[in-house]
């Protein structure tokens, strides 16, 4: 059984001192799944596993005050869609890979509180993250699909004309509240500083103005161009239901066409907007 | 206080003929989620839910307001458009108990003009709540799914068809025609069982420790704040928080929401800041509503609709948390 499986794994490191911290997923007083935080090896009776585990947990790697509380090495449990974002990570020198131990967990799809897959999920290419990525994995190999993306929900946005698309993304960026819940859990906006929280100079309006907030979609979208793997932990905790994953997966698609690129593969790349390569396209600027 | 029977029909005729003279703001549908917003027709109102992702606060204190525009020569301070009357359909209790929390604030010392406008202007009718939702617990401070607290008018279901209104204020009067029966004695201890039934099913108690000042300095807090990604959900969609920046957008001077969960929001001038450390925030936010509010206005700012853990991107539970402390 996986979680049997994951509780003796998180139980053995903490023992033998391989780390001093394990992430996982845990249950609130509601019955609901809720990141954990574990250091007493009895207490990894908490960790769960089941298709509620959406929480992308790399988001607390790239958190700096967080691992500077928690100087020790960290046991993480990654689901295929986390381990795209820790490769990320990894090529920005954001994670010191020797201080982490990486417990991958096959994932087959995450459900909503209806029983429906999730959009992501459907989309998956991920189910079982690299073996040789990981340094333990559980869960049964589940082959490797190179699924070709479908990009045809941001085709139909891209053919509607201006007009029509500037009222489908009002009607969004009229509601934004600016809680910033999209920036927070992603795991690579993690900026010491946001462009957002500057007061001077101000680059954004701060108050939760149309105007403001298509701006600061924007700007947060361009910085994770190249990067972004489409978690969709953002779209899954925005409280007005804004579609983000169609903007990021809008510059997923010209980054594939332009550069063909994509991020999270190889921790060994970095993102094209992040490196000069003599050969790099001349025909577009970005 | 004036009770009627109104059937459903008769009921939603009488919230037809206020679309003329009112702004009807109730529950409606929009992309898949439920919000309290302007409609325009009863067709667009839902009346089987638990609550709105939103609540009520937005038409009183909202998101962002223009207080004034300062030019070279001339001050243009903005007014709330108060002119056209407001009706706020089928608010939960919770939602309009934390309205009166509020009014403790901004109609308290210091009269906040444009709050207080829009609550002048504004008449709220409440409906019973026949189904709370595992996350709900109002009864434990002190309210409860047919309260009535902080309601013009309140709707109680008597049967599918049939229901019970109490009209509590004479803004209430004034927006209830002359119609209906006097309840029968039947019809009323028929309210009384669904609100006992209503009553029963919220499980969910928080249980402030009597000594719960004293556990400021507790390393609990560390523990407990892990989750936290320091986000403005659960101050932004909770009825009672009402925290605020005043910030200048070019020639405007803007009232908006802030969230003391923001790296920004303790920040003083050159840099200080004495809650750097996301435990220190997490901790305030508790503290503010379980303690300090209810020590300035003698009650705690909390009323137990459950939306903070809800929408909470990483589900922190704020029962478990206080409880546990």
């Amino acid at each position: 059984m996986v979680i049997k499986k994951i509780k003796t794994t998180a139980k053995d490191l903490l023992t033998d001192g391989s780390v001093s911290l394990i992430i996982g997923y845990g249950i609130n007083g509601l019955g609901d799944v809720t990141p954990v935080f574990i250091k007493d090896p009895d207490d990894v009776e908490k960790l769960v596993w089941n298709d509620q585990c959406y929480y992308n947990l790399i988001r607390y790697l790239s958190d700096r005050d967080f691992i500077e509380q928690n100087n020790g090495s960290i046991g993480i449990i990654i689901k295929g869609c986390d381990q795209k974002s820790l490769k990320v990570l990894l090529s920005e020198s954001q994670v010191n890979r020797d201080k982490i131990k990486v417990i991958g967990v096959t994932c087959k799809g995450l459900m909503d509180s209806d029983g429906n897959v999730l959009a992501k999920c459907e989309a998956c290419d991920v189910v079982y993250p690299d073996k040789d990525f990981c340094d333990v994995i559980i869960g049964e190999e589940v082959k490797k699909k190179e699924k070709e993306k479908d990009f045809s929900d941001i085709d139909e946005i891209d053919s509607m004309d201006l007009p029509d698309r500037k009222k489908f993304w009002n009607n969004y960026f009229e509601r934004c509240l600016r809680c910033y819940a999209c920036r927070n859990i992603c795991p690579l906006c993690y900026c010491k500083e946001c462009i957002m929280d500057q007061h001077n100079p101000l680059w954004v309006l701060p108050s939760a103005s149309v105007g403001g907030n298509r701006l600061f979609h924007i700007v947060r979208a361009y910085h994770l161009t190249g990067r972004c793997v489409d978690c969709g932990e953002c779209e899954r905790v925005c409280p007005i239901g804004m579609p983000l994953r169609k903007i990021n997966r809008k510059i997923i698609k010209v980054v594939k066409e332009r550069f063909d690129f994509e991020s999270g593969k190889d921790q060994e790349q970095k993102s094209p907007l992040t490196r000069y390569r003599e050969n790099d396209s001349e025909d577009f600027i970005i | 206080m004036d009770m009627l029977i109104l059937n459903k029909n008769e009921l939603i005729d009488n919230i037809k003929s206020l679309f003329k003279d009112y702004e009807i703001v109730g529950p409606s549908q929009l992309d898949g989620k439920l919000y309290f917003r302007p409609v325009k027709s009863m067709d667009e109102v839902v009346w089987d839910f638990v609550n709105p992702v939103n609540n009520i606060k937005d038409f009183f204190f909202p998101p962002s307001q223009v207080l004034y525009e300062l030019r070279q020569d001339r001050i243009k301070a903005f007014e709330p458009d108060t002119k056209k009357k407001r009706i706020i359909l089928f608010a939960r209790s919770c939602d309009t108990r934390a309205l009166n929390l509020l009014d403790k604030l901004f109609i308290g010392n210091y009269k906040d003009t444009s709050y207080t406008a829009r609550r002048e202007t504004t008449t709220i009718i409440g409906l019973s709540c026949l189904e709370p939702a595992d996350r709900c617990f109002c009864i434990s401070l002190g309210g409860g799914p047919f309260a009535t607290k902080g309601m013009d008018v309140s709707i109680s279901p008597v049967r599918k068809d049939k229901f019970l209104l109490h009209i509590l204020t004479d803004k209430g009067k004034d927006i209830i025609a002359e119609q209906g029966t006097r309840p029968e004695r039947e019809e009323l201890s028929l309210t009384e069982a669904l609100k006992q039934k209503a009553e029963e099913a919220i499980k969910r108690k928080i249980n402030i420790p009597s000594d719960f000042f004293e556990k400021f300095d507790s390393d609990y807090w560390k523990g407990v704040s892990q989750a936290c990604i320091k986000c403005g959900i659960c101050t932004y969609l909770c009825p009672a928080c009402h925290c605020f920046d005043i910030i200048d957008e070019g020639y405007f001077r803007i009232r908006c929401w802030d969230t003391c969960s923001s790296d920004t929001f303790t920040k003083m001038a050159a840099g200080e800041d004495h809650r750097k450390q996301k435990y220190k925030k997490y901790r305030q936010r508790i503290y503010h509503k379980f303690q300090y509010y209810k020590e300035n206005f003698g009650e705690i700012a909390c009323v137990g609709c459950g939306r903070c853990t809800t929408y909470c991107p990483v589900k922190m539970d704020i029962v478990e948390i206080v409880n546990n402390s």
